[in-house]
């Protein structure tokens, strides 16, 4: 089990590596460079070659590339001359809102597809089963936008019980508020994927004969749920949940987008459009790291679960 | 059948299962009527899709989806199952009865320490807190006779041999005392001297603990030697019943025959059920009147268009137009 951790640790590391090589490459492959996307293609020559002397940018490359590093091991991620502040104090305001926004759906949808997947594994082959599969599809198929507007529409407009947008800064009650419309329309198609795989790998192992054994010997469902499929069925599902961690960050940038959320996402597609390198570059490096991160701790989960070595 | 007058263990009174096929319900296994007394080892033999899982899932109670018990009663310790309600029939199974199946590693959960398996069901019924389920379990895995049980309570079943496997879920069985063992082809994925030796186990543990079972294989040389009676399946019938002796002596039906190899025309010495002539019928269109009959070396028209008649006695009994050695009995 140790020289398994060992040998995911330095996979990730690996991968940290090669990710924050690619994004320094990507920002020095700007049409003109750095300079011209700060001050502008009309710049003139004597206005960039300064701007470039003074960010550094006049020096050889594989100099500027160890400045790099040494500046991300220092947490400095640059400055944003558009939005005039730096980039950490930008993205530190921003990260926390996309982590309750993300986490929360993140864990929203793990609730939801382990009951539904139980659920449809249990049902399988009755009509309540098929049901659910229906409804899967129609959820996963749903785009944010529809499903953001949809609820806004039911939630805020006819019903008036939640705001349609923005977030709450008046204490917990307003924040949880605010995002319950964006946590749910992230969640749903989430949940949708999610409980699909889980379904079915919970439905595989309502097949096998453990399960008729536990019923022989007079358990009831819910403990053959909850300790005997369950446990089985929960394994892969792990590993695609830490699979899953980049689609539901691209997920969140377009339910941000939807409900005018600012959160990385939407700093992300702001950044995007002002060309504001540095930012851009240091949320991609964010979500490179976190999905790297989020791998890890999926398989490293079901590594500690995996105890034994399935017989097939 | 019961020589003693008090109430069987298990008593079943024609017994219809039926199962839907593309929107139309038919009966799979009809007028199954059998009873099981404390400490007897009843054999339940028939060819491969005649119904013996179908009848023993229905006395369990576990037939799978689209299943059900359209016909008959099971009583089991003078309680009629089919009445009861769902959670009531499970406690009562959790209680009284322990099955065993065929391939034991499905059996067991991949993820779970033996252990807890072992005694689950009976820390539930129990309420054993954890030092008195280990000891449980360590009892219960030594009276199947696992080696060093002490040492190998936190293995997975994985970690065991085929017939270790068994032994263990035998061992799950047994864990709230049962009056009654359902043993659905507990050695037919076992090798010959493994199947002995759990034939022997079980044989101990019904001599010892007053364990009925209800063994069911399609390997009538099997239990030649310790079963009781004999139960012969065909088709999703009773063709035939008898006292062990009685029945290897003188087999009333031509299809228990052709299963003992007794038939001359077969000469082959090591007989097993495949090696007679022809496919069993499939239970959406079984033959009418004798269902044996398309098969049968002795068949005359009648077969084909009446019913045949129960022949024998009380004790041994058969449903044939022309039973074999009736003159006999
Ligand atoms: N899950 C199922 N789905 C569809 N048909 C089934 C199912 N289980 C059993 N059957 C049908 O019911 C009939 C009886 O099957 P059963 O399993 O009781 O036979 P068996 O005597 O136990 O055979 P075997 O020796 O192969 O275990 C068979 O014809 C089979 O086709
Ligand atoms: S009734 Fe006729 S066909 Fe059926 S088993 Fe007896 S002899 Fe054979
Ligand atoms: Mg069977």
């Amino acid at each position: 089990m140790w020289a398994m951790i060992v040998r995911r640790l330095s996979v990730s590391v690996v991968s940290l590596i090669l990710l924050v090589t690619l994004v320094f490459f990507m920002i020095h492959a700007t049409p003109g460079g750095p300079a011209y996307s700060i001050l502008g293609s009309h710049a003139s020559p004597q206005a960039v070659a300064a701007l470039n002397r003074q960010m550094g940018l006049d020096r050889p490359l594989s100099v500027q590339y160890g400045i790099w590093w040494i500046h991300l091991l220092e947490g400095r991620l640059g400055y944003s001359y558009i939005q005039h502040v730096g980039v950490s104090h930008l993205i530190g305001t921003y990260l926390d809102r996309t982590l309750a926004l993300d986490l929360g759906a993140l864990s929203l949808s793990i609730l939801i597809s382990l009951v539904v997947g139980l659920v449809q594994g249990y049902w399988a082959e009755r009509l309540g089963g098929r049901v659910i599969g229906f409804l899967q599809i129609v959820f996963y198929a749903m785009p944010v936008f529809f499903t953001g507007i949809l609820l806004i529409y039911v939630f805020s407009i006819r019903l008036n019980w939640l705001p349609p947008g923005g977030i709450g800064h008046h204490g917990w009650g307003a924040r949880l508020r605010h995002l319950a419309l964006p946590v749910l329309t992230l969640a749903l198609p989430v949940s949708a994927g999610f409980s699909r795989y889980f379904g079915h790998q919970a439905r595989e192992e309502y097949r096998q004969d453990y399960v008729r054994t536990a019923r022989a010997r007079g358990l009831s469902e819910w403990r053959i749920a909850t300790r005997h499929v369950l446990r089985n069925a929960v394994r892969p599902f792990v590993t695609l949940v830490g699979m899953m961690i980049p689609v539901l960050f691209v997920g969140g940038v377009l339910t941000e987008s939807v409900f005018n959320y600012p959160g990385l996402g939407w700093l992300l597609w702001r950044s995007a459009l002002d060309q504001d390198y540095p930012t851009l570059s240091a949320i991609t490096l964010l979500i490179g790291v976190l999905t790297i991160l989020g791998n890890l701790i999926a398989d490293l989960l079901n590594s500690i679960l995996d105890v034994r070595v399935r017989y097939e | 059948m019961s020589e003693t007058g008090a109430a069987p263990l298990l008593a079943v009174q024609h017994l219809r299962v039926s199962g839907r096929h593309e929107g139309r319900t038919f009966p799979i296994v009809e007028e199954v009527s059998f009873e099981i007394e404390a400490g007897r080892m009843l054999a339940l033999v028939g060819e491969s899709g005649c119904g013996k899982s179908l009848t023993a899932a229905a006395l369990l109670g576990l037939l799978p989806w689209g299943f059900a018990v359209d016909q008959g009663r099971i009583l089991l310790d003078g309680q009629e199952v089919l009445r009861l309600s769902r959670t009531d029939w499970r406690r009562l199974r959790g209680r009284l009865v322990g099955a065993v199946f065929q391939n034991p590693l499905a059996a067991l959960n991949p993820s779970l320490p033996i252990w807890k398996q072992v005694v689950e069901a009976a820390e539930l019924s129990f309420g054993l807190d954890r030092r008195a389920a280990r000891a449980r379990a360590l009892e219960l895995l030594e009276l199947v006779g696992v080696p060093e049980a002490g040492s190998r309570l936190d293995d997975y079943p994985h970690q065991f041999s085929g017939g270790m496997r068994q032994r263990v879920a035998i061992a799950l069985a047994l864990a709230c005392d049962p009056r009654l063992l359902v043993a659905d082809e507990p050695t037919t994925a076992l090798d010959l001297i493994t199947q002995a030796e759990i034939l022997k186990l079980l044989h101990r543990l019904q001599r010892d603990r007053g364990l009925a079972i209800l063994f069911i294989t399609h390997d009538l040389s099997l239990v030649a030697e310790y079963a009781d009676e004999v139960l012969v399946m065909y088709a999703g019938r009773l063709v035939e019943c008898g006292g062990v002796r009685a029945f290897l002596d003188r087999s009333l039906h031509p299809y228990s025959q052709a299963l003992l190899g007794a038939i001359p025309r077969l000469d082959a010495p090591e007989l097993r059920l495949t090696d007679i002539e022809g496919l069993p019928p499939s239970p959406l269109d079984y033959p009418p009147a004798c269902r044996f009959a398309p098969r049968c070396p002795r068949a005359i028209d009648r077969c084909r268009s009446e019913e045949p008649p129960r022949v024998g006695d009380s004790r041994h009994w058969a449903y044939c137009h022309r039973p074999c050695s009736l003159e006999t009995v």
